[in-house]
């Protein structure tokens, strides 16, 4: 009955949000054999979350017009031959060498429920998506400070509830659905902060005006915070989160110029839930264990994967698609998706690709790029922090150790590590990386070094290396 | 989050759910409904603290829920797990990660925790 420990395909394709999904099914219907391998319960990536598989939806809940076309990609996977792994943890890779009968074939390692497997494939495309960016301030390790994106996968995902109060606060263009969520789920939502300013918002509209879908999404959500009686508040955020064992009361307020707080405009609300996120970072891990060309983007979310007009990287037979190639939502991530598996199908028939698909993927990333130059992480806003506040979360680096570090070992991601363990827990640095220099310089660098890849990629079990089925 | 009185359910109506199932979190029995996480189960009847943290013992729970932090790994049967990236079943027994007192701190390392060990 157990699943074979090495299985094997044409293209192995890391991720079923909406880029790998897409881009699985365009080589489906060439004939190519695909296996998507992806971390989470069901696919759908965050984005396109669904509910477990035994719960039925009695009311339907309103949703975005972006979501109709993840209806669709997930109801065609379901019927595709594409073999669809789920709950796979991917923790080593080696990519493919060559072409033709002297080809050597790639290679996909993942933990699945406690087994260690292999996926033995020709071509590799990644789409492993992205996380939310966090930024420290006090109380933020509090039970009950969670993510954006953790509170849409509650919601979304599992039909939970985050908490009963709530305040939304962070940069970027997951706070509307956020808010969305939360009121939704009858979540009291009793502030929703944008850090940007209201001046670099407008900055954002000609961006959002180039994309004829990204408009309606904007105004589907617009109108759903002006029914709830919600309005997103410009140029403020979470100062601090209190409470005992868990978020009580959360301090709201102004931010200045440069992001800094405005502690005059400091006020206290009671809450029991504190939603927060800075934007997104690109899962770029696997991607550079493969050996692929990074490139920093801050717009796109920090260090991504260089990629070209169809998505190839700097190592022959491994593609990217979507939020690793740099931020940009589902929209971008299908033309991404799309743009990889035309080029691999042309390849197949030595054929030219068509260029609609290289132009329609350059338009999408040239809309999001012009959203989301709207929103940064403001130097000031790494004044929140006290000394005491914790920086690294699964080593308990606080803002004085990591300036400790940076003192004595430089300011840079190594010398920092070196000298506190910042980054070297279980989370293996996902979530302080892009903090812990703009901590250290007091947020005068936005930009963070690459961090070194390590095997495993994620933490598994020892048994799950030992038993690794061989190259 | 316990008041005492009712019981917390942070789940959703809308939706309907196969027949619920226990497991124990430190002991004490909860409901989980089949397709759940781990962590949704605990958190939906208000048991927040997964873990205690690694050096200062404090408490810590879900930040991401989508299996990137790492915040909400605790022991199933015995084995260290990410709460929200594993699916409940019937009879786990599941206790918080880490130690209340805290745990390793590395030889030799110092770590400054108070506002004058600041560098700089």
């Amino acid at each position: 009955m157990s699943a074979p420990a090495v299985i094997e395909a044409d293209v192995g394709i890391v991720g079923a949000g909406p880029g790998g999904m897409a881009c699985a099914l365009r080589l489906a219907e060439a004939g190519l054999s695909v296996v998507v391998l992806d971390e989470g319960m069901r696919p759908g990536g965050q984005i396109y979350r669904q509910l477990p598989a035994s719960f039925a939806e009695v009311e339907h809940p309103a949703e975005p017009p972006s979501h109709r076309r993840g209806h669709e990609l997930l109801r065609d996977l379901a019927q595709a031959n594409v073999g669809v792994e789920a709950r796979a943890t991917v923790w080593d890779a080696m990519a493919p060498v060559g072409d033709g009968p002297t080809a050597v074939k790639g290679k996909l390692w993942f933990e699945q429920d406690g087994a260690s497997r292999m996926l033995r494939c020709s071509k590799i495309v990644l789409a492993p998506g992205a996380y939310d960016r966090c930024v420290p301030f006090p109380g933020w390790t509090l039970p009950g400070v969670i993510t954006l994106g953790a509170a849409q996968v509650m919601v979304r995902g599992f039909a939970v509830a985050p908490g009963t109060r709530a305040v939304v606060a962070g940069s970027g263009p997951l706070l509307l659905p956020t808010v969305t969520a939360m009121v939704a789920a009858g979540v009291e939502v009793v502030a929703a902060l944008e850090a940007a300013p209201r001046a670099a918002m407008l900055r954002a509209i000609p961006g959002v005006l180039r994309s004829g879908a990204r408009f309606r999404e904007a105004m589907w959500y617009a109108r759903r915070l002006w029914r709830a009686g919600i309005k997103l508040q410009f140029g403020q955020a979470v100062f601090a989160v209190e409470g005992d064992g868990r978020v009580e009361r959360a301090v709201i307020g102004k931010l200045g110029k440069n992001g800094e707080p405005l502690r005059a405009t400091a006020r206290t609300v009671a809450v029991d839930v504190v939603c927060t996120g800075f934007g997104l970072v690109p899962s770029i891990e696997i991607g550079q264990r493969l050996g692929c060309k990074t490139v920093w983007n801050e717009t796109g979310g920090g260090h991504c994967v260089e990629a070209g007009e169809f998505g190839e990287t700097s190592v022959q037979n491994v593609f990217v698609a979507g939020e690793i190639a740099g931020i940009g939502g589902s929209e971008v991530a299908i033309a991404d998706g799309e743009a990889v598996a035309g080029l691999l199908r042309a390849r197949l028939r030595a054929e030219p690709v068509a260029n609609a698909l290289r132009t329609r993927r350059r338009s999408t990333r040239a809309a999001a790029t012009a959203m989301l130059r709207a929103f940064h992480v403001r130097p000031g806003l790494f004044e929140l922090a006290e000394p005491d506040t914790v920086v690294c979360r699964c080593e308990d680096v606080t803002v004085s150790g990591v300036k400790a570090a940076a003192a004595v070992h430089g300011p840079t991601l190594r010398g920092i590590k070196m000298g506190c363990r910042a980054g070297m827990g279980p989370c293996q640095g996902r979530i302080c990386t892009p903090n812990v220099q703009c901590v250290a310089s007091g947020g005068r660098s936005a930009e963070w070094d690459l961090p070194n890849v390590q095997v495993p990629l994620k933490p598994v079990a020892t048994s799950t290396i030992l038993d690794a089925p061989k190259a | 989050m316990k008041n005492g009185k009712d019981p917390v359910d942070l789940r959703l109506r809308g939706v309907d759910r196969a027949a619920a199932f226990t497991i124990t979190f430190e002991g004490a029995p909860v409901n989980a409904r089949p397709g759940e996480s781990v962590a949704m189960a605990l958190w939906s009847c208000g048991a927040t603290t997964l873990r205690n943290s690694s050096r200062d013992g404090a408490p810590r729970s879900i930040l991401c829920n989508m299996g990137i932090c790492y915040e909400c790994v605790l022991r199933i049967d015995g084995v260290p797990v990410r709460a929200c990236m594993t699916e409940a079943k019937e009879g786990m027994v599941v206790e918080r990660g880490g130690s209340k007192e805290g745990g390793w701190k590395p030889e030799g390392a110092k770590v400054p925790t108070d506002s004058n060990g600041g560098g700089a």
